[in-house]
């Protein structure tokens, strides 16, 4: 039986039977005991000083050679008996007859692909994973828990069935993901506080990034569990990885400059060169080389011009390094023939004169759609919805009613997506309507002014004019040589009050009231005209100046960076498409050409695709009869592509759980068993043994002389 | 000394006093070192002065003096009557005092299983001496009484010359048994009105008692001109701590009870002993008293005949 005494077990039980050893230094000392004699002796008084000059160690000199005699047969016992050091008292003990539960959470992330010749850091957990099941039995209550965007659970409960285990083990498969670790973690100790009661572990077995367990919770893993990391990453990885991509602008217009961005990292000690290539679908591959300094990130761009309108489906790359999959960055872009306006006015059809109808031809000057620069789609605002608003790169209210509350929430998180609206106010409705956003919106909307009453100035014939502009601002900018804004005539606006910080104010009438403001609201961005521009409120439709204007607050509007689409491994991911009408027949295919789950919605102004599960870096496409028709980029989280791990001090720094239930062992098979089996250290007592033996050796040269 | 006396002296002491002893100590003289006080005419200096070969001093006369002491030259050459003086020759008075305490009774036959049949005791060697110097004193004529003592006189014998006393005191030497306390001092002061002459005290102890007391007491005689020897007797296991694996040392006396073993505590027994030794040797020194350490590992005749050899080359008298 083998025998715990502490941290140390001592597993060779059949040399138990030498403990009778321990008995011949007492019986020596036993046998060698001189038994005194009476003797009657007159000069007992010098035997007493004597005696008393006898320091105590002397006087018991035959007790402490027993001791050490003793110690030394113990210890040359010990030294057979294979003693092991256990890290955690009781740890590896298969005789356990209350078993034991275990959770075994397998690190299976994207960064878990890393790998120095032909050993990736998956493989070493898979090794680390087998070694802990080897150290339980069917008494045993195990699960497996695979780390990914989603944690995958081997049994749904704890099992002491351990072939099934194993064998997920074998055959657990790298993914792309960023793994939730939280939520694994969450989930084996919800297990493990369902299951028997006892000694209950869960061991993570895992790279350690930084960048991903620096923010893990370890909270939710009860007192009463232990928690045994096993590293298994790399000690000193160089990566280099590819982190973002930028289009500029986001959606382009056929033959305006595009400029593609991207960002590489360099997570190494030394500088490095690589070339980075772009290859689009077609074929055509850009490349140019990129210096990197040590651990710093650097900037490449391409810079192109696109002819043709469409979706382009690009594909930045570098040579293959130690993590293959951040090596290669997907992206996919629209090429439109003009900027999309969505010009959203409850105006009456034909109506002449309308704010939206001087809007609309200020937007698109030209008769024929091919020669525009922007096109406008005009919807009223009950027809507002994500699906219209998805394509759109600026929306424009004028002239609309009271918004229903969906509406406005469409707004609201267009906004927050993102995007830009100009919001022109002509009517009582638009009181309202402000109201109802920053409703809405719960606290991200808050207008930078607060309208306190209509002003009509027509019936006097009277007008304002501008006052104050913030030429400084990148709308204006361009109007403040001519100073033609000073000419404008305005005739009915609100009168408003300021709030203040809140928002940037652009305009301002010569009572003061504020003619133009601009807000953001999330990512994106309102743009508040307290006026409208339609005959009856402003002349600004018949000023020059109207076109030119429209057109900054476009330009100034429209998203200038982003990679449209580009979702993460493991995330649900959506698109919109156009091509795609009811009936039609689709098809959903992976970046492998495999065909994928997936739902779409269509409506009346194109279809939402919605890809429930994504575990692949490349495109996913929508096919209808046989062409595709839409595609989404799915790439590596980039945080997967920084190696940097955390070291075991730092990791019990972060857990912040008591010691007792930290531990940590080497992810090597070496590293388990030293940890689970214990560390042989037979080798220690016979060195203790053989000190023994030289401090016997010693005290009796002493105590002799 | 007749032969009748002599045999009758073996007789006596078959045990202390055999004929090897006697014929041994035949050639051996113990002289007094100071004048002693003697009613008979001796070999001894006495301080009383009379008709003796020896001239010691003049002096005016006086009447009533004998005229026979005038010395006539001096007084043909001076024509004044003077008194010539010189020393009178007187016997030796000798007390001899043995302790008989329990600390005496260590070795020979109380210690047999630990030393053998061949070790003598430290008393049978103090008596051994004791009846050797009884009879050295009865046979150069001088007078030799003998007292025994533990913390108390046990015994005391006035001083006699004669062969009979020699017969009583050995004999008495003999059937004495050792008492158990100590007290040598005591037995001093008791025995100081006891001697009522000048003459030679010789002490045979272990002086296991407090050396100051001892030497306070001895110093009473001192100044009435006894002339002290200190026979400073030890066992030779006392010197060199018995030579046993371990020992429950009970004292001899008290009863107290110490177990340890010999050879553990030897050098620092013997630095303790011999630090005890030199204090009573200097301290005997310093008050002129003839001090001799024993050891029973010595033959008493050996020791006797060194002692009073290493006396007379010291005194200049034998």
């Amino acid at each position: 039986m083998e025998l715990l005494l502490g941290a140390i077990l001592f597993s060779n039980p059949a040399l138990w039977i030498g403990s009778a050893a321990l008995a011949v230094p007492v019986l020596i000392h036993l046998l060698t005991r001189r038994t005194p004699r009476d003797m009657v002796f007159p000069t007992l008084q010098f035997i007493r000083s004597a005696k008393a000059n006898q320091s105590s160690v002397h006087r018991l000199r035959h007790i402490l050679l027993l001791l050490v005699r003793t110690a030394l047969v113990l210890f040359i016992l010990f030294a057979f008996l294979k003693p092991m050091l256990m890290r955690g008292a009781g740890f590896g003990s298969k005789d356990s007859k209350a078993g034991k539960s275990t959770v075994i959470l397998m690190d299976a992330s994207a960064s878990m692909g890393y790998s120095t010749g032909a050993v990736t850091s998956l493989s070493k957990a898979k090794v680390a994973a087998l070694g802990i099941l080897e150290h339980h039995n069917a008494s045993d209550h195990v699960n497996l828990i695979l780390m990914g965007a989603v944690p995958q659970s081997s049994f749904d409960s704890l099992s002491g069935n351990l072939f099934p285990l194993r064998k997920d083990v074998r055959d657990a498969r790298l993914t792309a993901e960023h793994a939730d670790i939280n939520a694994a973690l969450a989930e084996a100790t919800r297990q493990l506080e369902s299951g028997p009661a006892g000694r209950k572990e869960i061991y993570l077995v895992s790279d350690f990034q930084r960048s991903n367990w620096s923010s893990v919770n370890f909270g939710v893993v009860s007192q009463n569990i232990k928690l045994i990391f096993i590293p298994v990453g790399p000690d000193k990885a160089e990566n280099i990885s590819i982190t973002s991509v930028a289009v500029l602008p986001a959606s382009p217009t056929v033959a305006e400059p595009v400029e593609i961005v991207c960002k590489i990292s360099n997570y190494s000690d030394r500088s490095r060169e690589v070339p980075l290539e772009l290859m689009f679908e077609d074929g055509e591959v850009l490349s140019q080389q990129v210096l990197l300094a040590p651990r710093m990130t650097a900037a490449a761009s391409f810079r192109l011009r696109v002819n043709k309108s469409g979706r382009y489906e690009g594909r930045l790359s570098i040579p293959d390094d130690g993590l293959v999959v951040d090596n290669r960055r997907f992206f996919t872009f629209d090429v439109t023939r003009a900027i999309n306006i969505l010009l959203v006015s409850d105006d009456a059809a034909g109506k002449a004169k309308s704010g939206s109808l001087f809007l609309n031809r200020a937007i698109n000057p030209f008769w024929k759609a091919q020669d525009a620069t922007a096109v406008a789609s005009v919807i009223r605002s009950d027809e507002l919805s994500t699906l219209n608003v998805t394509g759109a790169q600026v929306v424009m209210l004028s002239g609309i009613n009271e918004l229903p509350r969906a509406s406005a929430e469409v707004l609201v998180n267009y906004l927050r997506d993102g995007g830009s609206v100009v919001y022109f106010h002509v009517g009582g409705a638009d009181t309202h309507n402000l109201k109802l956003l920053a409703a809405v919106s719960e606290g991200d909307f808050v207008a930078p002014y607060t309208m306190t009453g209509q002003v009509d100035l027509s019936l006097k014939g009277n007008y304002t004019t501008l006052a104050e502009a913030n030429f400084d601002h990148r709308l204006l900018g361009k109007f403040k040589e001519a100073g033609e804004l000073s000419n404008l005539k305005f005739y009915g606006y609100f009168s408003t009050e300021r709030v203040k910080e809140k928002g940037r104010i652009l305009l301002r009438y010569e009572d003061r009231n504020i003619a133009m403001a601009e807000k953001t609201v999330g990512s994106g961005t309102i743009l508040l005209c307290n006026f409208g521009c339609s005959l009856e409120h402003s002349d600004i439709a018949r000023n020059t100046l109207f076109v030119p204007l429209v057109h900054e607050i476009i330009k100034s509007l429209r998203p200038s960076a982003g990679a449209r689409n580009s979702f993460e491994v493991g995330d649900q991911c959506s698109m919109t498409t156009s091509a795609v009408a009811k009936g039609d027949d689709v098809e959903f295919r992976s970046p492998a050409d495999e065909v994928v789950d997936g739902n779409i919605e269509v409506g009346m102004s194109g279809a939402a695709v919605f890809f429930p599960q994504t575990k692949l870096c490349g495109f996913y496409r929508i096919y209808t009869d046989g062409e595709s028709v839409g595609s989404v980029a799915v790439n590596v989280n980039p945080l997967e592509g920084n190696l940097e791990t955390l070291v075991v001090p730092q990791l019990r720094e972060l857990a912040q759980i008591p010691g007792s239930n930290f531990h940590a062992a080497a992810g090597g098979q070496a590293g388990i068993d030293a940890l689970l089996s214990g560390r042989p250290i037979w080798h220690y007592f016979l060195l203790i043994a053989i000190g023994l033996l030289a401090l016997e050796q010693v005290l009796v040269s002493i105590w002799k002389r | 000394m007749s032969l009748q006396g002599r045999r009758q002296a073996d007789g006596a002491g078959q045990k202390y006093l055999n004929a090897d002893c006697l014929r041994y100590l035949e050639s051996l003289c113990l002289s007094a070192r100071v004048m002693v006080e003697g009613a008979y005419t001796g070999r001894h200096r006495s301080p009383f002065k009379g008709h003796s070969q020896e001239f010691t001093d003049y002096r005016e006369y006086y009447p009533g003096d004998s005229i026979r002491t005038i010395d006539w030259k001096v007084y043909a050459r001076t024509d004044r009557y003077v008194i010539k003086l010189s020393e009178k020759e007187t016997v030796m008075t000798c007390y001899l005092m043995v302790d008989s305490s329990a600390s005496m009774a260590f070795g020979g036959r109380w210690h047999e299983q630990f030393f053998g049949k061949d070790d003598v005791s430290k008393f049978d060697y103090a008596c051994y001496l004791a009846a050797a110097l009884c009879y050295l004193t009865i046979k150069q004529g001088d007078k030799v009484g003998l007292t025994l003592f533990d913390s108390k006189i046990k015994y005391h014998s006035p001083a006699g010359g004669t062969y009979s006393h020699l017969y009583k005191m050995v004999s008495r030497l003999e059937a004495n048994k050792v008492g158990r306390g100590t007290s040598v001092s005591r037995a001093l002061r008791e025995t100081f009105p006891l001697f009522k002459r000048k003459g030679v005290i010789i002490l045979i102890s272990d002086l296991l008692d407090d050396p100051e007391e001892i030497f306070g007491s001895l110093d009473m005689y001192r100044h009435r001109n006894f002339e002290i020897i200190l026979f400073h007797l030890l066992h030779k296991h006392e010197l060199e701590l018995p030579s046993v694996p371990s020992a429950n040392f009970i004292d001899s006396e008290s009863g107290e009870r110490l177990t340890s073993i010999p050879a553990d505590i030897r050098d620092s027994y013997h630095m303790h002993l011999n630090e005890y030794i030199d204090t009573v040797a200097s301290t005997a020194q310093a008050r002129k008293i003839d001090y001799q350490l024993l050891s029973t590992e010595t033959p008493y005749q050996m020791a006797l005949r060194d002692y009073i050899a290493r006396r007379g080359r010291r005194w200049n008298c034998y």
